[in-house]
C-alpha cells in the first residue's frame, strides 16, 4: 500500500537528490531503486515528470518526482 | 566503441512507428552510427527504401522484423544474409497465410525452420521479459533455453532496455542473471519508434488509433514516455554504463549481418511452353509470324524496325517478359475475352505483332525508345486492359501456368490523406464527430499536410472556425503520407522464377488476394517482373454492346468498325459524347466542338491535349487554331518539321521530346529518355537547368545556333508536367473512336451496356440515363417479368435491370430469374410463393414499379405483402388476403420512391417537376440556354454535377461544373471571385438544385451569381 502525497519539497544534491525535507524532517536517500520519465497528459499541456523510487536511511520507500526544476514527494510506501 | 540501434520501427510498423525510414536513417547517419537495423512489426515492406536510403547515407542496412508469436509475444529477428532474409520472408508468409488477416502469428514449430538469423529477446512484450516481469523466472529460463536450441547460443541475445521505465533496473538485472546462467550474451537496444523525441505525441496518438481508444483512455500499449527515440551513441552509453558488453555486442552483431539484397538483378519467370527452345528464337518466330498476319508483305524498312526492336529486347534480356505477355494475351484471345494493350508498350512494333496492342507503331512512326532503350535500365511495363468480368479468370491462368508460389498480386500502401487523417486522428483526440465530419466532407482530395495551406483558399473551409482544429492539423501535417494499411494494386501481378517467398513475404489482402509486401516500385527494384492486367469496365461495356447488337444484327463485328465513319466524327464534333470512352468530360466535349476532328490523329491529339499541362500552358487554343488553319504553323529549325508536323508545330507527346533531343542535340536514346523523364515528372528546377545546359551545349556541337537551341529548350521546358505518351493516347484513341461509333449507330444497345457496367467513366448512371432519354431512348421501370440482371434493350427503349434495385443481391436475383423460367409471375402472391426474398427487397421492387404490370396500386401491394409473407412462412396459401381499398401514392411520391430505389430518374428528370414555375420566372432550361446569343445574360436552373477545380497557370481557382436538367447538361465556368462567394453551394455534400445567373460564352455559361432552388 502507499500514500499519495504529491507535495513540493526541498532537496539537496546535484543532478539527483541526496536528501529531501518533509514536514520539518530530513531524509537521506541511500538507494535509488528505479527511475523513469512520465509524459502524463501531454494533450492537456501537462509537463513531463522525472520519477525516482528511493529507499531512505530510515528504510522507507518513497517516490519523488521532478517537474521542471521543482521536486515533489509523490508517494510514501507502507 | 560505436553503438548501433538493432531494434527500430519505422512508420511501416503501421500505427506504431512515427518516423519515416528516411528520417531514421538520416538521424542514425548524422549521429555517426555505422549501421542501423530496421525491425518493423511482422513486415519488411520498407526494406527496399531502407536499403536505398542507407546506401545513400553511407551506413550499413541490417534487415529484420519484430515478429509476433502465437501467444502475442514479440521476438526480434535480424537477417544475417540473403538466406536469412529468405528464411524471414518464409516465416512471415506462413504466419500471414495461417492466421486471421491482420493478426499474423508465428508458431514455435515454424520458428524451428528459421536459418541464418540472429534473434533478440524483444521489448517488454517479448516472452522472456514478460515472464520475468510476471515473476516467472523459471519459465523465462525454459523459454530462453528453447530459443537457444532453435537459433544457437551465438545467435540469441537477451535484449536490455534503458533504465527509463518503471521496473527497468530490476528487469535488466534479471536478464543479466539469466544470461550468466545460460552463458549467452546481452545486447542494449532502445526499441526505437521515432527518430526524435518530438514525435512521441504522434506515436501516442497513432497508438490510440490502432487500439481504437482515445487520448483520455488508459491502454497498456501506450508508452509511458517519449524515450523510444533514436538516441545518440553517447546517450546509449550513458544509459547502459553498467553493461558495456551489451553495448559492444551491437557492433559484433552488426559485423555478422550483411545486406540482403542484390537489387535490380532481373528475375524473369520460367516460361513453361519454351521447353528446350531459346526464348529469343521463339520471340523472333512469334513476332515475324504475327508481322505477316498484321502487315501481309514485310518491307525491308519494316523488317529493319522489327530487327532493331528484337535486338534491344534480346540485349536487355526481356525476351521472357514479352513471351509471358504474349502467352497471357493468347489465352485471353483463345477464351474470347476482350482486351487491349495500353501505355508505352504501344510504341513497339513487336508488341503489335504479338497481339499485345492494337496500335500500329510502324505506320504511326512511334518511337520504340520511349518504351525501351539500351540505356534505360528500368523494366518496361506491358499493361493489358481486360474486360473487367474476366480479369480474374486471366489472372487465374497466370497463377495456374506459372505456379502459385511464383505469382502474387502487387500490394499498394494506402496512406494518410487529408480526410482520413482528420477523421482518424480527430476521433482519437476526442473532437466531436459532427465537427470532424463537416471538415472531412469539405476537404478536397489532398495530402494531409496541405490542409492548412488550402484552408484560406477554399470558401467552404473558410466558413469553419479553424481554432478547434489547430492541434489536429499539426498532427495531420506530421502523418501525411504515412502508410495506413495494405491494399491490392488494381492489376499488377508479379511472376518470378524462384519462389516469391525468397524475396518477399506474402499475405492476404482484404479481398482475399495473395499480395506481396512490396508495392510497384518495390517489386521493380527487387528485379521482379510485373505484368499489369487491368480491369476495364469499358471493355465489358463494349462486349455487352456487341452482344446487344448481335441480337438484331448477327453480322456485327466490333473489330471491323470503319476507322473513318463520317457520322461518328459528326457526333464527336457536336460535343454530345457522354458515355464515350475518354471523350465525355466537359473539357473534352468543348474541345471536340472546336477541333472538328475528321481523323483518328485528331482524337489522339485530343487525349493528350485535355491534361493539366496543356491547359495550364494555354496550349489548347493555339493547337486548335493551327489545326483549323487559322494560325500559321512554323518551325524553329528545319529538323523539327518531320517531328512536329503531325501536331502542327506543338510539342505534345513524350516521344517528340525524345526525337527533338536526338535530332537537335544529338542525345543518345538513353540521354533523351532521361530528359523526357525529367520533363514529364516536373522534377526540380535545378535538374531541368542542368539537363538544359547539356542540351544547349550538345546542340551547338551539332551545328544548331545556341539561341535557337535555347528557344527550343524553353519550349520543351514549357512542356514539363504534361508529358503524354503518344502510344498510350493512340491505344486509347482507338477505343474512344469505336465507342463513339457505337454511341452514334447503336445508342440503345450502347447506353444499356454502359448502364449495366456502372460505375464507369466520368458521369453517374443518372446522367447516362438522362443522355439516353435526351436521344429519344425511353427508359422503362424494372418489370418483374421482363427485367434481367442487366439493362436490356426493348425496341428502342432500355429496361432497367433488377440489379439496379436498392438492396438487391445476386442470390435473390438468381432466385427470381430461375423461378421465371417456369413461367411469368401472375401476381405478387404468385411471386411470394415462388421466390424466397427478404421483405425489404420485395418492398423496393413494389415501390419502384416492378409489379405495376401485375397490379397498378403500389400501396395496396405493400399492404398485402406482410400477409403474403406470413402465409409463405406458415406454408399456407389457402386464402388470399383481400386488398385494402387504399389510394395509391401520388405521382410525385412514386417518382421520389423510384429515384431513391433505382438511384436514377427513370421516367423523367426530377428537375422537370419545377419546370412550370421556372418558366413563369423566365428561368431557362439548359437546352434553351445553349440556344441564346453569345454574351447574353441568362438565368438557368439545374442540379450541380461533377464539380472540379483543376490547376491553373495563374494559380487562381477556376471551377468547372455542369448543370443538369431534363433537357441535358450545361457546362458552367466559375472564376475565383465568384468561387469565393458561392463555392460553398457547389462543394457541398447535399448539392441542392441551383438557379444560376451568368453570361453565355459559346456553349457554356460564365457564372455570375446563384441561389438554391429549394
Amino acid at each position: 500500500m502507499s500514500k499519495l502525497v504529491n507535495h513540493p519539497i526541498k532537496v539537496t544534491g546535484e543532478s539527483l537528490p541526496k536528501q529531501f525535507y518533509w514536514q520539518g524532517r530530513q531524509y537521506t536517500i541511500v538507494e535509488i531503486l528505479d527511475q523513469w520519465w512520465d509524459t502524463g497528459c501531454w494533450w492537456q499541456g501537462e509537463i513531463e515528470k522525472f520519477f525516482l523510487r528511493v529507499v531512505t536511511a530510515d528504510n522507507s520507500m518513497v517516490e519523488l518526482y521532478r517537474q521542471q526544476r521543482q521536486w515533489h514527494l509523490y508517494k510514501i510506501y507502507d | 566503441m560505436a553503438f548501433i540501434h538493432l531494434h527500430t520501427h519505422s512508420n511501416f510498423s503501421f500505427l506504431d512507428g512515427a518516423s519515416t525510414v528516411k528520417e531514421l536513417v538520416q538521424k542514425a547517419a548524422a549521429s555517426g552510427m555505422p549501421a542501423l537495423a530496421l525491425t518493423d512489426h511482422n513486415n519488411v515492406s520498407a526494406a527496399v527504401s531502407f536499403y536505398r536510403e542507407a546506401q545513400a547515407a553511407g551506413i550499413k542496412p541490417i534487415q529484420g522484423a519484430e515478429i509476433t508469436m502465437q501467444d502475442g509475444c514479440h521476438l526480434v529477428l535480424l537477417a544475417k544474409n540473403p538466406r536469412g532474409y529468405a528464411s524471414l520472408c518464409q516465416l512471415l508468409t506462413r504466419a500471414y497465410l495461417n492466421s486471421p488477416r491482420e493478426d499474423p502469428r508465428v508458431s514455435w514449430p515454424a520458428l524451428e525452420n528459421c536459418r541464418e538469423v540472429i534473434a533478440l529477446s524483444g521489448c517488454r512484450r517479448g516472452a522472456i521479459p514478460r515472464l520475468i516481469l510476471q515473476g516467472n523466472f523459471q519459465q523465462a529460463l525454459t523459454t530462453a533455453r528453447r530459443l537457444i536450441r532453435i537459433f544457437g547460443r551465438e545467435n540469441f541475445f537477451l535484449e536490455l532496455e534503458p533504465p527509463l521505465f518503471p521496473g527497468s533496473n530490476r528487469l535488466n538485472r534479471y536478464l543479466a542473471q539469466l544470461a550468466t546462467e545460460l552463458n549467452i550474451e546481452l545486447v542494449a537496444t532502445n526499441n526505437v519508434h521515432y527518430h526524435s523525441k518530438a514525435r512521441y505525441q504522434l506515436q501516442d496518438l497513432l497508438t490510440c488509433v490502432r487500439t481504437l481508444t482515445t487520448l483520455n483512455t488508459v491502454h497498456p500499449e501506450r508508452h509511458l514516455n517519449g524515450e523510444y527515440y533514436l538516441k545518440s551513441a553517447a546517450q546509449m552509453k550513458a544509459l547502459f554504463c553498467q553493461y558495456p558488453q551489451a553495448l559492444a555486442n551491437t557492433e559484433s552483431i552488426t559485423s555478422r549481418c550483411q545486406p540482403v539484397f542484390d537489387l535490380e538483378k532481373p528475375r524473369f519467370p520460367q516460361i513453361p511452353f519454351l521447353k528446350n527452345e531459346n526464348s529469343a528464337a521463339v520471340l523472333r518466330r512469334l513476332t515475324f509470324s504475327g508481322a505477316k498476319k498484321r502487315y501481309g508483305k514485310l518491307t525491308q524498312d519494316l523488317t529493319d524496325r522489327i530487327e532493331h526492336e528484337l535486338s534491344i529486347i534480346t540485349n536487355l534480356g526481356f525476351c521472357d517478359y514479352f513471351l509471358l505477355a504474349w502467352d497471357v494475351a493468347r489465352y485471353a484471345r483463345q477464351e474470347g475475352i476482350r482486351y487491349a494493350g495500353r501505355g508505352s508498350a504501344a510504341d513497339s512494333v513487336v508488341a503489335y505483332c504479338l497481339g499485345l496492342t492494337e496500335v500500329d507503331a510502324y505506320n504511326r512512326n512511334l518511337l520504340f525508345e520511349r518504351f525501351m532503350s539500351l540505356e534505360q535500365a528500368k523494366q518496361p511495363d506491358i499493361d493489358l486492359d481486360i474486360d473487367s468480368r474476366h480479369r480474374d479468370k486471366v489472372a487465374r491462368y497466370v497463377y495456374d501456368t506459372y505456379g502459385q508460389e511464383h505469382v502474387a498480386s502487387v500490394c499498394t500502401f494506402s496512406t494518410f490523406r487529408a480526410r482520413s487523417a482528420v477523421r482518424e486522428l480527430g476521433k482519437a483526440m476526442e473532437l466531436p464527430e459532427e465537427m470532424l465530419d463537416t471538415l472531412a466532407k469539405r476537404l478536397p482530395h489532398i495530402h494531409a499536410d496541405r490542409i492548412e495551406q488550402v484552408w484560406p483558399e477554399l470558401p467552404e473551409l473558410r466558413e469553419l472556425d479553424p481554432r478547434p482544429f489547430k492541434k489536429l492539423l499539426h498532427f495531420c501535417h506530421q502523418v501525411a503520407g504515412f502508410p495506413r494499411h495494405y491494399g491490392t494494386h488494381p492489376g499488377g501481378l508479379v511472376i518470378s522464377r524462384e519462389p516469391l517467398t525468397n524475396l518477399t513475404p506474402l499475405q492476404r489482402s482484404a479481398k482475399g488476394v495473395v499480395i506481396t509486401q512490396f508495392d510497384k516500385e518495390g517489386v521493380e527494384d527487387l528485379g521482379l517482373v510485373k505484368l499489369d492486367l487491368l480491369s476495364l469496365k469499358t471493355m465489358s461495356a463494349v462486349e455487352d454492346t456487341a452482344v446487344n447488337i448481335k441480337q438484331k444484327d448477327k453480322n456485327f463485328d466490333y473489330e471491323a468498325i470503319p476507322p473513318d465513319d463520317r457520322e461518328t466524327f459528326s457526333l464527336l464534333n457536336s460535343g454530345e459524347t457522354i458515355g464515350v470512352f475518354q471523350l465525355e468530360s466537359p473539357a473534352q466535349r468543348a474541345l471536340q466542338q472546336k477541333l472538328q476532328a475528321d481523323n483518328m490523329e485528331d482524337i489522339v491529339a485530343s487525349l493528350a491535349l485535355i491534361r493539366p499541362g496543356p491547359i495550364k500552358g494555354n496550349m489548347v487554343e493555339p493547337f486548335v487554331a493551327r489545326r483549323l488553319g487559322k494560325e500559321p504553323v512554323s518551325y524553329l529549325h528545319p529538323k523539327l518539321k518531320p517531328i512536329l508536323e503531325k501536331t502542327y508545330g506543338v510539342v505534345l507527346f513524350q516521344e517528340q521530346v525524345i526525337e527533338i533531343a536526338t535530332a537537335i542535340a544529338g542525345f543518345t536514346p538513353g540521354e533523351a529518355d532521361r530528359l523526357r523523364r525529367v520533363m514529364s515528372h516536373a522534377r526540380s528546377y535545378t535538374e531541368m537547368e542542368k539537363i538544359g545546359q547539356q542540351f544547349i551545349r550538345k546542340a551547338k556541337a551539332n551545328g544548331v545556333d545556341p539561341a535557337t537551341a535555347k528557344t527550343i529548350y524553353s519550349y520543351i521546358m514549357g512542356y514539363a508536367s504534361y508529358g503524354f505518351c503518344e502510344a498510350h493516347a493512340a491505344a486509347f484513341a482507338t477505343t474512344a473512336y469505336k465507342t463513339a461509333y457505337l454511341a452514334k449507330h447503336y445508342p440503345a444497345e450502347f447506353f444499356a451496356a454502359v448502364l449495366s457496367n456502372q460505375p464507369m467513366g466520368y458521369y453517374s448512371p443518372n446522367t447516362i440515363a438522362q443522355e439516353a432519354r435526351r436521344r429519344g431512348i425511353a427508359l422503362k421501370l424494372p418489370d418483374i417479368n421482363k427485367s434481367t440482371g442487366k439493362f436490356t434493350v426493348e425496341d428502342n427503349s432500355i429496361r432497367v435491370s433488377l440489379a439496379q434495385v436498392r438492396q438487391m443481391n445476386q442470390k435473390v436475383m438468381e432466385n427470381i430469374l430461375t423461378a421465371r423460367k417456369h413461367g411469368p409471375f401472375r401476381s405478387l402472391a404468385d411471386f411470394c410463393r415462388r421466390v424466397k426474398a427478404p421483405r425489404p427487397i420485395i418492398e423496393n421492387l413494389i415501390l419502384c414499379g416492378a409489379f405495376d404490370q401485375l397490379h397498378p396500386n403500389r400501396k395496396q401491394l405493400l399492404w398485402q405483402l406482410p400477409h403474403l409473407l406470413k402465409e409463405t412462412d406458415d406454408g399456407l396459401f389457402t386464402t388470399l388476403p383481400r386488398l385494402q381499398p387504399v389510394p395509391d401514392f401520388s405521382e410525385v411520391e412514386k417518382l421520389d420512391w423510384e429515384r431513391w430505389i433505382l438511384k436514377m430518374d427513370v421516367r423523367q428528370h426530377h428537375m422537370a417537376r419545377w419546370r412550370k414555375k421556372l418558366q413563369q420566372k423566365n428561368i431557362l432550361t439548359t437546352a434553351e440556354a445553349k440556344g441564346v446569343e453569345a454574351q447574353s445574360t441568362i438565368t438557368v436552373a439545374g442540379v450541380v454535377i461533377t464539380p472540379h477545380r483543376p490547376p491553373t497557370r495563374s494559380g487562381k481557382t477556376v471551377v468547372f461544373f455542369s448543370l443538369e436538367d431534363e433537357t441535358g447538361l450545361l457546362d458552367v465556368t466559375m472564376f475565383e471571385k465568384q468561387y469565393q462567394r458561392f463555392g460553398h453551394l457547389i462543394f457541398n455534400q447535399f448539392r441542392p438544385p441551383l438557379v444560376v445567373t451568368g453570361t453565355m460564352s459559346g456553349n457554356s455559361l460564365i457564372f455570375e451569381t446563384a441561389k438554391t432552388l429549394i
